[in-house]
């Protein structure tokens, strides 16, 4: 994977299991992840980290994903592309939010961590990223 | 009764009628008048003579006016002419009168033998002949004159009369007998008073006839204004009213009346026609009544319906929650199970496991897989029931997501020592399509996964991908049982099983109900061709646009 270490993924998740698992599978194909536990932490890090790339759940502790969305979405410059990473419905999402603000919709349990990491990719690619 | 004139126009008072047999000769006015200019050339008992005919003549013609009464029944009418006919001859004694007419004989005489001196005029109705006056004997008299000229005069002149008052009498009953069985009550008004009132009207009123004739419209009907303005206004033809009336016992009625501008002995007068409507009013009101209930009970339903409805719809919605949060919460340990297994599955490609602990290892990963694509059908039969199936569509490779589904379905296939295999036929055409991606994977994957249920050991399955110029057509096609004709139709069905005898055939059996949907909602459609013992073949086809 060509130049996956320059790459900061935020990963944003509250299963500490599963967000382990993303972690470990984003690391060893080289990139550099941080992770959050809950919205308030991740607008944090998103803000102190600038990550190129966000993995977003939706149910989180403190402030939920369609939050944590909004403040991504507020900053402009650079575009920070988002994936959302959640096992709720996309109908839920989509009362909710607009599927134009997001690069991609993916619920966990239809993917596999490494196929995760794959769609990855595949959308820093079409944002020319990688 | 109208004054009554004879033939030569001299008034005659009606109630004094002259009788037959009774000394007329100095009463009659127009006597005096043929004393005065006796025929100079006649001798005196000749000129007698004469004048004895003349009044005979006038008598009988007189008679006959007399009788001619629309009061009398016809039958007495005719019956009273022949008698006097027969007394206006020369001959009284030998003479025979009789009168034909509508297949009835009214004779002078008791048995009417057939007469062989006679004279017969018609008697016509309308241009029909409907019978005959005659007069005549039925031997010669012996003067050798059979009838005079007066005699013929007469004759003639009773035919016409008869003819006449036939007509004018039918005509008369014809029309009384419209109005006075009219079902609407009929009245002449001049001014304000009544000069005709048919019975229907007396009983609409609550009287009879003679009792209304001449009294006051306004006195029973004080509201209608109708007769006043028809005949102030020179333009009005017609008025029509629905107002209340007052009977003579003092009920009060509702009336619907008509009344038109007619011409009432040279001066105008009005005709109506009043239709009692109290029952029919009150039949309205009922009606309404009626009406104002019905829509009270239909609100009070609807109310009832619409609070059933909103109570079902927040059950809906409860469903619709329940639903999404169950799969919500089974998704979590499937993501946990699924991902760590596949990190399993991934490092034991790399280290090399046992091959008993890669087989369990693949077994679990499979079974997990399965699982997920359950409960995903299952919500997506809940979605499409509710008619809330939606789909995220994105630029998909095509042969990109048909190879991945293969992929993932590998070790199911190769377990059983199934080869799966793309034919993409595309050729230069675009492989991105417009489609929601999940979804036509698990279409696929639904489909793909029967296939490797329902064939053989050691059998294939080969997945075609063909272009066309406004859609892509994807066929599956197995070498296995195949399904038999009468449940071809079936499969699509909800819940639908087919039996095929072969064991492990267990499924939700909402794939090819949910895949169908699926493939309907993009706009496209699955169709499936199949042959017992040769296999089955779907055709799926997705429109580029």
């Amino acid at each position: 994977m060509a130049d996956t270490k320059n790459i900061k993924v935020l990963l944003v998740e509250d299963n500490k299991d599963i967000c382990e698992m993303y972690a470990a599978t984003f690391m060893r194909e080289g990139f550099t992840v941080y992770t959050a536990g809950d919205g308030k932490s991740a607008v944090e890090k998103f803000h102190n980290k600038k990550p190129d790339i966000v993995l977003l759940d939706i149910m989180l502790p403190e402030a939920d994903g369609f939050s944590v969305l909004k403040t991504v979405r507020k900053q402009m410059n650079p575009y920070t592309p988002v994936v959302m990473l959640t096992n709720l419905d996309a109908n839920h999402f989509e009362k909710h939010a607009n599927f134009d603000e997001v690069d991609a919709y993916l619920v966990k349990s239809n993917y596999t961590p490494s196929e995760i990491v794959l769609k990855t990719i595949e959308i820093l690619k079409v944002n020319k990223m990688l | 009764m109208a004054q009554r004139f004879t033939k030569t126009g001299h008034k005659v008072a009606p109630k004094k009628r002259l009788m037959l047999g009774q000394k007329l000769t100095l009463r009659l006015p127009f006597l005096s008048h043929q004393k005065a200019t006796p025929a100079p050339s006649s001798s005196l008992p000749e000129t007698a003579e004469v004048l004895k005919k003349r009044v005979h003549e006038l008598n009988v013609l007189y008679n006959i006016h007399a009788h001619t009464r629309m009061i009398l029944p016809l039958k007495k009418v005719f019956e009273d002419v022949v008698k006097d006919l027969c007394l206006a001859c020369r001959y009284p004694q030998g003479v025979e009168a009789h009168i034909h007419f509508d297949d009835q004989v009214y004779s002078s005489a008791r048995s009417h033998k057939k007469l062989k001196y006679k004279i017969s005029r018609p008697i016509i109705v309308r241009g029909h002949k409907r019978g005959s006056i005659e007069i005549g004997y039925h031997e010669k008299p012996l003067d050798g004159l059979i009838f005079t000229a007066e005699e013929n005069r007469l004759i003639t002149q009773l035919g016409e009369i008869l003819s006449a008052h036939i007509e004018s009498r039918e005509t008369l009953e014809r029309y009384g007998k419209v109005v006075a069985k009219s079902i609407h009550g009929v009245y002449i008004l001049k001014g304000d008073e009544f000069r005709y009132v048919n019975p229907k009207l007396a009983r609409i009123f609550g009287t009879t006839p003679d009792g209304l004739m001449y009294s006051s419209f306004s006195r029973f009907v004080p509201k209608c204004k109708c007769a006043k303005k028809l005949l102030k206004s020179p333009k009005l033809s017609s008025l029509e009213c629905t107002e209340k009336a007052r009977r003579s016992d003092g009920k009060w009625i509702d009336v619907q009346i008509v009344t038109q501008k007619i011409q009432y002995h040279s001066s105008q007068g009005v005709v109506g026609m009043v239709q009692d409507i109290t029952r029919l009013k009150k039949a309205e009101e009922k009606l309404k009544t009626f009406n104002h209930e019905l829509q009270a009970k239909v609100r009070e339903k609807t109310k009832h319906l619409e609070e059933a409805n909103r109570r079902l719809q927040s059950l809906n919605d409860l469903k619709d929650e329940f639903i999404s949060v169950t799969s919500h919460e089974l998704r979590s340990p499937l993501t946990n199970i699924r991902g760590y297994l596949s990190m399993l599955v991934e490092m034991s490609s790399r280290e090399g496991l046992p091959y008993e602990a890669k087989n369990y290892l693949m077994k679990a990963y499979n079974s997990v897989q399965v699982l997920n694509y359950l409960v995903n059908n299952i919500l997506d039969v809940s979605r499409i029931e509710t008619g809330r199936l939606k789909l995220h569509k994105f630029r998909v490779d095509l042969p990109q997501l048909l190879q991945s589904v293969i992929d993932n379905m590998s070790f199911q296939a190769n377990e059983k020592g199934i080869s799966i295999r793309l034919e993409n036929l595309i050729g230069k055409a675009d492989p991105f399509v417009i489609l929601d991606e999940v979804r036509i994977r698990q279409v696929v994957r639904n489909i793909v996964e029967n296939a490797i249920k329902f064939s053989s050991q050691e059998g294939s399955i080969l997945l075609t991908l063909k272009a066309k110029k406004t859609s892509r057509i994807i066929e599956i096609r197995d070498g296995g049982v195949g399904i038999p004709k009468n449940a071809l139709e079936l499969i699509f069905e909800k819940y639908s099983h087919v039996s095929t005898g072969k064991q492990n055939e267990n499924g939700t059996g909402l794939g090819l109900f949910v895949s169908k949907k699926i493939l309907e909602a993009h706009g496209g459609s699955i169709a499936v061709k199949s042959r017992l013992g040769k296999g089955t073949t779907f055709i799926l086809t997705i429109p580029l646009k």
